[in-house]
């Protein structure tokens, strides 16, 4: 049983090292900062990808990642949540000129856990006494939670519900709280909503109520693999219908 | 480098860390004392398991004492029934920081215990000394430099407790924003400047901590250098 497992761990130590870049010298390995949002959506991609060049990619909050590139970390490509990000680095000379482009929108929906069974019409439901701990992105430095908290202000329920929030360090935390059933409900992208089973979508918020959700895509300036990364970016946004899949939208027209 | 919401999330941190060593204090006092000078598999595995929070993932206990304690969870049904509500609240700070902090105060107060001469205790039985004076007189005064360590060091992690805190209590301003939450949140928010003031402000206690303790421990029966003891 024991030299069992060994052999096995001997094969799987081999199997890395087959993948190691070194063994594959004509297809770079390329890295990927991209927002938490896009993982069940970009990871098959980046597998497809695969073929042409090895995609390492990194998922946490746009903002995080943002402070990665400007404190010096490589990485080839940024995909983030909001243009936000991408106004910073593009200031700090961090991005590549003339590689920076939209290329998905989302939405904002308020999800509850599959098993309640409350209803909302609108925002303003939330301010329900039932509806005791409402989820979001930290909008502090999580896109998400600031879609949140301009369209709830939009509607004039942020002073309100403030103390009901419970800010989340990546909007997926927030999902996760509404999966658990920890919370009543949450402010997430309907990209979210859409990778669980755990949740239903109760309503969408208006277009008009926040800014529009724009993922954009930029290669960094220090990428040592020009070619490859804007393969991928032009990989990635040539791919609206396998995002469609995921709850996103293509980017409007004039913002290509 | 210092404002208002400083102020608030040091005074909720002292708060939060003072009750999670009170109850860490209560608990572990007798658990210890019990647990003391008996070496067997039953004892191993019992102190083991108090032990676990001290080397798992905090976020994991955080998540676990989430499920534990959320409305439909096993404690949280109970506990709604009285109208407690641990999960987001600055309770679920407190059970979070008392959670992987007790750990600690277990292992140094056992020690503590450890170094007590148990033929002081013998003798003050032949004398017709009931249990519970045996420990008030003869045992705890033997003990109590090293409880004390204890519960310095067990406020020092729970004033640092930051994965399971982030877990059940979450990481609301002016309700559950800690001293670590606060750092993170103005570290993500790109405020680095506005969080020096918590860092020095957590070096302090826990230094302060960490020495407490090493002063304290030194005074625990057989422990004292050589010199020292004649005085």
């Amino acid at each position: 049983m024991k030299t069992h497992a060994l052999r096995i761990a001997t094969y799987a130590a081999l199997a890395l090292a087959a993948c190691s870049p070194a063994g594959r010298d004509e297809a770079p390995a390329i890295t990927v900062l991209a927002a938490a949002s896009l993982e069940e959506a970009l990871a098959p991609l980046a597998a497809e990808f695969g073929g042409r060049s090895r995609v390492r990619i990194d998922f946490a909050s746009s903002g995080v990642l943002a402070k990665k590139v400007e404190a010096g970390a490589y990485a080839d490509v940024f995909l983030s949540a909001s243009p936000e990000y991408m106004e910073s680095l593009g200031a700090g000379g961090l991005l590549l000129p003339g590689s920076r482009r939209a290329i998905l929108t989302n939405r904002l929906v308020c999800v509850v856990p599959r098993a309640s069974s409350r209803e909302f019409a609108s925002p303003s439901d939330l301010r329900a006494a039932g509806v005791k701990r409402l989820a979001l992105g930290d909008p502090g430095h999580v896109p998400a939670g600031r879609y949140a908290k301009e369209a709830l202000a939009y509607y004039g329920l942020w002073e309100e519900l403030q103390p009901k929030t419970l800010p989340c360090a990546d909007v997926r935390g927030a999902l996760a709280h509404a999966e658990a059933g920890t919370v009543d409900a949450a402010i997430v992208y309907r990209s979210d909503a859409a990778t669980s089973d755990l949740v239903r979508v109760a309503f969408t918020f208006a277009d008009g109520s926040h800014a529009p959700i724009v993922y954009e895509g930029s290669v960094l300036k220090r990428t040592r693999h020009r070619e490859a990364a804007e393969a991928f970016l032009a990989f990635v946004a040539s791919s609206a219908g396998a995002f469609a899949d995921h709850g996103f939208e293509p980017p409007p027209r004039e913002a290509n | 480098m210092w404002d208002a919401s400083s102020t608030e999330a040091l005074l909720l941190s002292l708060g939060v860390s003072a009750v999670a060593t009170a109850a860490a204090i209560v608990a572990g006092v007798p658990l210890s004392r019990w647990l003391s000078r008996r070496r067997s598999l039953f004892f191993s595995s019992l102190e083991g398991l108090a032990s676990l929070p001290l080397v798992i993932p905090p976020v994991v206990t955080g998540y676990l004492l989430l499920v534990a304690f959320r409305p439909a969870g096993v404690v949280g049904r109970a506990l709604g029934a009285l109208g407690v509500q641990i999960p987001f609240d600055w309770k679920g700070a407190v059970v979070a920081a008392a959670v992987v902090a007790f750990p600690l105060f277990l292992m140094i107060s056992r020690v503590a215990f450890d170094r007590c001469d148990p033929r002081l205790e013998e003798a003050a039985r032949t004398l017709h000394a009931g249990p519970l004076r045996v420990f008030a007189t003869i045992t705890l005064p033997q003990a109590l430099p090293g409880l004390a360590a204890a519960a310095a060091v067990t406020f020092a992690r729970a004033f640092g407790e930051f994965g399971a805190t982030m877990m059940l209590a979450g990481n609301i301003p002016g309700r559950t924003r800690t001293v670590p939450q606060a750092l993170y949140s103005e570290l993500l928010a790109g405020r680095p400047e506005a969080a020096w003031g918590l860092t020095w402000v957590s070096f302090a206690v826990g230094l302060a901590a960490i020495m407490a303790s090493q002063l304290l421990i030194r005074k625990l029966p057989g422990v004292a250098p050589p010199g020292a003891r004649d005085a």
